[in-house]
């Protein structure tokens, strides 16, 4: 195996085993996410596998991709804010609103400390940094994640020595 | 100490050279009003815009005040009021850099909610809550144009900044003329409400890095800054405001929403900023902190400064203009960055607005001060411990 490496899980997140990572699968949080977490486990399993395990965590840069931003949890939350004047909206609902939250929970999962960069939005959300941003960041290794309506994808990049540690 | 040429009246980190990222336009509408001019101004006299939210019902919560922006002239451009905003500070920022629409750009937008702008749910899931549709509508100005959304929580206007310099290589080779970087974020229903039931906003208007301080102010802007290289900037014959020098972000992965209240993973995007800007504590003529006013942020962002710049943290005239404007989200560096630079060309740094009692480990003051320098360190911390740290120059008057 070389890299770049990419894993892409489809369908029901809850039918994959759920990886030994920072996070116990009880966590709260949406099917994408879920799917992100089983996605970048299997990535970054196959890419230590080929030489390539993530030395520095504050050396990887994590790229998160959501094209659709937070929909589906915008409108849970709001059904919890729209009664009583949004006397009793959900604060834990709230906090997944936005859409950098999965990135949060990427992180968490597998301690990535380095950069992140979130993009959203239709259209406007690229896959990939280009290698340039990662290397001018520090980073040695990308690990990108595209989470979309029904799947979710991850991949494990080397772009080279960045620079050198601070 | 600073290292380089001696510029009007103050210090340079380095001689410009004609690949630096030059910033040669800048707007704003903040709850200020619309204009850089008149954000300069509140911030320099102190001028808190921030009282009971006019545009929602607040009847059922225990908290009633944000900043809004004053509504703009209509017809709104698809009846969208965030859009109206966004043109207003992007038609200032191209008209200072004289930038046209025949350019090549990239365009960077930094936003958590898009447009979204109700709570009555209609438009939730719909077009205007897409964050993508600030980007895709600034980018249709220009003839050729690549946009990218960033919502990194409320770091995103920071990290975009500091994404435009990490592209900057692809303005130097000329695949892009000019890198377009704005924020906009709006003050709905559907954001205070989840910031009141977050318990996270202060009952009085915010009061950053203040012993007293309870919470923030929730708030609305847009903002916009035109950067390009030096290079072609002096060719068209543009007036740089200033120039990004390093950035740096990171990650605590400690929380799924709380910060590292140590502050050990800002401290790593200062020190990455602060290392490729090249620049030392003793550079800085001041940091515009996040200074949200919460309880947990102000400690955390001291703690952070204190990591990353050693003892002389301390002696850094720091402000923010979050006691004047509120905390306008995603949208918050890009609008404090520019708020910054206008400052730097003013010589003079306006004080923190609602502080009385200063936080110890800082130098911060109500009032306006001399600008000893025009390096700056803009900082930025979102939801999630996400961190974004910028080392830029403005242009001394």
């Amino acid at each position: 195996v070389s890299l770049p490496v990419r894993i892409e899980v489809v369908g029901e997140a809850g039918a994959s085993p759920w990886p030994e990572c920072g996070l116990p699968p009880s966590t709260r949080m949406d099917d994408g996410t879920r799917r992100a977490i089983v996605a970048a486990d299997r990535a970054l399993r196959e890419a230590a596998a080929s030489g390539h395990r993530l030395r520095d965590s504050e050396r990887t840069l994590l790229w998160l991709a959501r094209e659709e931003g937070s929909i589906a949890v915008d409108r849970e939350y709001w059904r919890t804010a729209a009664t009583e004047g949004g006397a009793f909206a959900s604060p834990a609902l709230f906090a997944s609103t936005l859409p950098s939250a999965a990135a949060a929970v990427v992180a968490l999962a597998f301690g990535l400390r380095g950069p992140v960069l979130v993009v959203t939005g239709g259209g406007t959300a690229p896959s990939r940094p280009p290698r340039a941003v990662a290397r001018s960041l520090g980073a040695d290794y990308v690990v990108a994640v595209v989470i979309g309506p029904d799947s979710s994808s991850a991949s494990v990049e080397s772009v080279g020595t960045g620079e050198a540690s601070e | 100490m600073a290292r380089g040429a001696q510029a009007r009246g103050g210090l340079v980190i380095r001689p410009w050279t004609s690949g630096d990222l030059a910033v040669t336009g800048a707007g704003s509408v903040t709850s200020l009003g619309p204009g850089m001019e008149g954000l300069l101004a509140g911030w320099t006299e102190g001028v808190r815009a921030i009282a009971a939210i006019r545009r929602f019902s607040t009847e059922r919560l225990p908290v009633h005040l944000g900043a809004e922006m004053p509504d703009p002239p209509g017809p709104w451009p698809d009846g969208l009021r965030g859009a109206a905003h966004l043109d207003a500070a992007v038609e200032e920022a191209l008209a200072q850099s004289g930038l046209s629409a025949d350019s090549r750009t990239l365009v960077l937008v930094a936003t958590t909610k898009g447009f979204l702008d109700d709570g009555t749910g209609s438009e939730v899931g719909g077009s205007a809550a897409d964050p993508g549709t600030p980007a895709r509508r600034i980018g249709a100005r220009f003839r050729e144009s690549e946009c990218a959304t960033v919502s990194t929580a409320c770091a995103g206007g920071t990290a975009a900044l500091v994404l435009a310099l990490a592209r900057a290589d692809e303005l130097r080779r000329g695949a892009f003329d000019a890198i377009l970087v704005a924020g906009v974020d709006l003050l709905s229903d559907f954001v205070y409400r989840g910031f009141a039931a977050l318990a996270a906003v202060d009952p009085a208007p915010c009061r950053p890095f203040d012993e007293s301080r309870a919470g923030l102010s929730p708030a609305e802007a847009a903002a916009a800054v035109v950067i390009e290289t030096a290079g072609r900037a002096r060719a068209r014959g543009a007036v740089p405001l200033g120039r990004l020098l390093g950035g740096g972000l990171s990650s605590d992965a400690g929380h799924p929403t709380s910060p590292d209240p140590e502050g050990v993973g800002l401290a790593r995007a200062i020190r990455g900023a602060m290392a490729r800007a090249g620049a030392e504590a003793a550079d800085l003529g001041h940091v515009h902190a996040h200074g949200t006013g919460t309880v947990l942020n102000d400690a955390m962002e001291i703690r952070a400064l204190h990591r990353a710049l050693g003892a002389e943290a301390a002696d850094v005239p720091l402000t923010t203009l979050k006691g004047n404007i509120g905390h306008p989200f995603g949208a918050a560096g890009v609008v404090e960055f520019a708020a910054s630079l206008a400052a730097v060309r003013a010589g003079a740094l306006p004080g923190i607005a609602g502080l009385d009692a200063p936080l110890r480990g800082i130098d911060a003051s109500s009032r306006p001060r001399a600008v000893r320098s025009g390096a700056f360190l803009k900082v930025g911390a979102g939801f999630g411990g996400f961190n974004a740290a910028l080392v830029a120059e403005g242009a001394l008057p």
